[in-house]
């Protein structure tokens, strides 16, 4: 039982390692969140030189809004699309699914372990901008925001499995992994907070679409602006999304190997 | 126990027009071809036998390897592996097999070696006990254990595939499948996997399946082989009833002390016996292609150099392996 546990968890390590074994990658990944750091601290710098509160934020909460988005969209910026593609196009997908374990948990670990790697390098980061910024949590919003932010995780995770999958049909994943970014990008609430969007349009982007369980749900959550059922409800609905997408997935994981 | 009966693959692929009229029409409607790769093949492979799989490039040999290890699905007939049919989703069947393609590792490019062989150590669930039991034996014919903390693409080609041979093998399956495994390595470790595949076999009574294109590799391992060609089994015999069976020539090679006897001897034997399939090996060797039934013409040679005091050596060989089977695949023998 052990054993067959740490048959996927020794998966965590390898993507862990993955991102450790070079100096070139921590660079180029603190550089990355660094870069886009300041760009958004410029940008809403710029947005509130005439006012002081904007859609209820002030400029300090806009601040931490900005750098809990940069550096969750950082967690899962690593091209995992490309290299499903990669993996299917040369073949090396052979000595994947010859291997005695699910390929799917396996994916899942691996990104697991390649997020868990950021997280560490960003965490002292961000905890030391908050302290600076003497900014407060509830204890119980931390337990909250660590179990969103896992759900968050497990979509995006399993997302890009399915789009992942999906380049074996469509032959190139650059369009595919693009179209994700984008997606990501602006439904999650990463460029700008969700509840910025027009009226009719923020009722599909936060409460029926899952991206916004990646971002915004979860520094909602810390910030302390949502209620126990509001967390709930936004829990249940990337459950159910998560779920969806295993589904689809498996669909067209069993369609590859049928070929 | 391996059992495929009638097994087929087409390949299906798109036709790429040329020019570029033709990739504008490519984008808006596509024709295919189909190619069939493998064709009806049928045969059974017991316990504890090793099998050389052979055949020129696209015959069908990586297609078939890709089946039995339940990679691809075959489009008619099935295979059976231990009674059991072979599938991709049967853990179980991928916990017995190991698998080697030279062409293409298995290992973490950018990690150490040590960490593929402790990832493999975890998904095939190896005891310590068990594990260092299978590397010790490993090692002892690879001499892997200097390459454990290189990173994997630091490796040079045959350090790679000597570790690619050593992961498929640390869980000690009861088959194991070689697709061209000795790429990239010089005699002596070739030699070495070659014992460690025989020890292997012997001792712990494991099934080997080898697709090579170096015959030494095969003649050196196997006991049995089949030979495939454009998708049909057209083979599938013992390899001393083979050789015995399609031999059609033999080669009586003669070193001279001095390159003007090689040439003055070349000469003598084109001008004396026109029909003789005569080659010079390097300025001092020429070689010559007798029929398997032409012993006579050979003793008359071999008695007319024989006492000539520049003749350094002479040696009869029979032809080699590789020549029977390209005979047989060109169409050269015709089978029964």
């Amino acid at each position: 039982m052990i054993k067959s546990f740490y048959k996927y968890i020794i998966w965590i390590k390898m993507g862990f390692l993955s991102q450790l074994n070079y100096r070139g990658i921590i660079i180029d990944r603190l550089l990355g969140f660094l870069f886009q750091f300041v760009l958004m601290f410029f940008f809403w710098k710029a947005v509130y030189i005439d006012v002081s509160i904007i859609n209820g934020r002030t400029f300090e909460e806009m601040f931490v809004y900005m750098l809990l988005s940069v550096s969750i969209s950082a967690l899962y910026l690593y091209p995992t699309i490309s290299f499903i593609s990669m993996d299917v196009k040369s073949g090396n997908i052979t000595n994947i699914l010859l291997k005695p374990i699910d390929y799917q948990l396996q994916f899942l670990n691996k990104q697991f372990g390649i997020a868990l790697f950021m997280f560490i390098i960003l965490a002292p980061i961000v905890t030391l901008f908050l302290i600076i910024m003497q900014t407060h949590f509830v204890g119980i919003n931390f337990a909250f925001f660590f179990v969103s932010l896992f759900g968050g995780f497990l979509f995006n995770a399993v997302f890009n499995f399915l789009l992942g999958i999906l380049c074996f049909w469509t032959e190139n994943s650059w369009g595919i992994a693009s179209f994700k970014i984008v997606l990501v990008e602006i439904l999650s609430g990463t460029l700008i907070p969700l509840d910025f969007f027009p009226v009719h349009l923020q009722a599909f982007a936060i409460k029926i679409m899952p991206f916004s369980k990646i971002v915004y749900y979860p520094i909602l959550i810390l910030q302390g602006k949502l209620n126990i059922k509001e967390i709930l409800i936004s829990y249940t609905n990337a459950a159910v999304w998560i779920i969806l997408i295993i589904i689809l997935s498996s669909y067209f994981y069993i369609n590859l190997l049928k070929v | 126990m391996i059992k495929v009966d009638g097994v087929s693959k087409i390949y299906t692929s798109k036709i790429h027009k040329p020019g570029i009229s033709g990739y504008v029409k490519n984008i808006f409607s596509s024709e295919y071809s189909k190619k069939i790769a493998v064709d009806n093949v049928s045969f059974e492979i017991e316990k504890g036998t090793i099998c050389g799989y052979v055949g020129p490039n696209g015959s069908g040999k990586s297609t078939t390897i890709k089946m039995l290890c339940g990679v691809l699905n075959p489009d008619c007939g099935e295979i059976f592996f231990n009674d059991e049919k072979v599938s991709i989703n049967n853990k179980k069947f991928k916990k017995e097999i190991g698998v080697v393609f030279g062409h293409r590792s298995n290992l973490w490019n950018d990690l150490p070696t040590i960490e593929s062989i402790n990832l493999f150590k975890a998904i095939y669930e190896i005891n310590e006990t068990e594990f260092k039991r299978n590397f010790e034996f490993i090692n002892s014919y690879l001499e892997i254990s200097g390459l454990l903390n290189t990173s994997v693409r630091k490796l040079s080609l045959g350090q790679r595939v000597k570790c690619d041979i050593a992961v498929a093998m640390l869980h000690f399956p009861d088959c194991l499948f070689l697709d061209e495994p000795t790429i990239g390595l010089d005699s002596d470790v070739r030699q070495n996997v070659i014992k460690m595949l025989t020890e292997y076999n012997k001792a712990y009574n494991k099934t080997i399946i080898i697709t090579s294109h170096n015959f030494y590799d095969i003649e050196d391992l196997c006991k049995r082989i089949m030979i495939i060609n454009k998708g049909k089994l057209i083979v599938n015999d013992d390899i001393g009833v083979i050789k015995s069976k399609h031999i059609k020539f033999r080669i009586l090679s003669l070193k001279f002390k001095s390159k003007e006897e090689t040439s003055s001897s070349i000469r003598y034997i084109s001008d004396n016996y026109n029909d003789l399939d005569l080659y010079s090996v390097n300025d001092f060797e020429i070689g010559i292609k007798f029929k398997i039934e032409d012993i006579k013409l050979t003793n008359q040679i071999i008695n007319q150099f024989i006492n000539n005091p520049l003749l350094e050596s002479f040696e009869v060989k029979n032809e080699s392996l590789e020549s029977i089977i390209q005979n047989i695949t060109k169409g050269e023998i015709l089978l029964d």
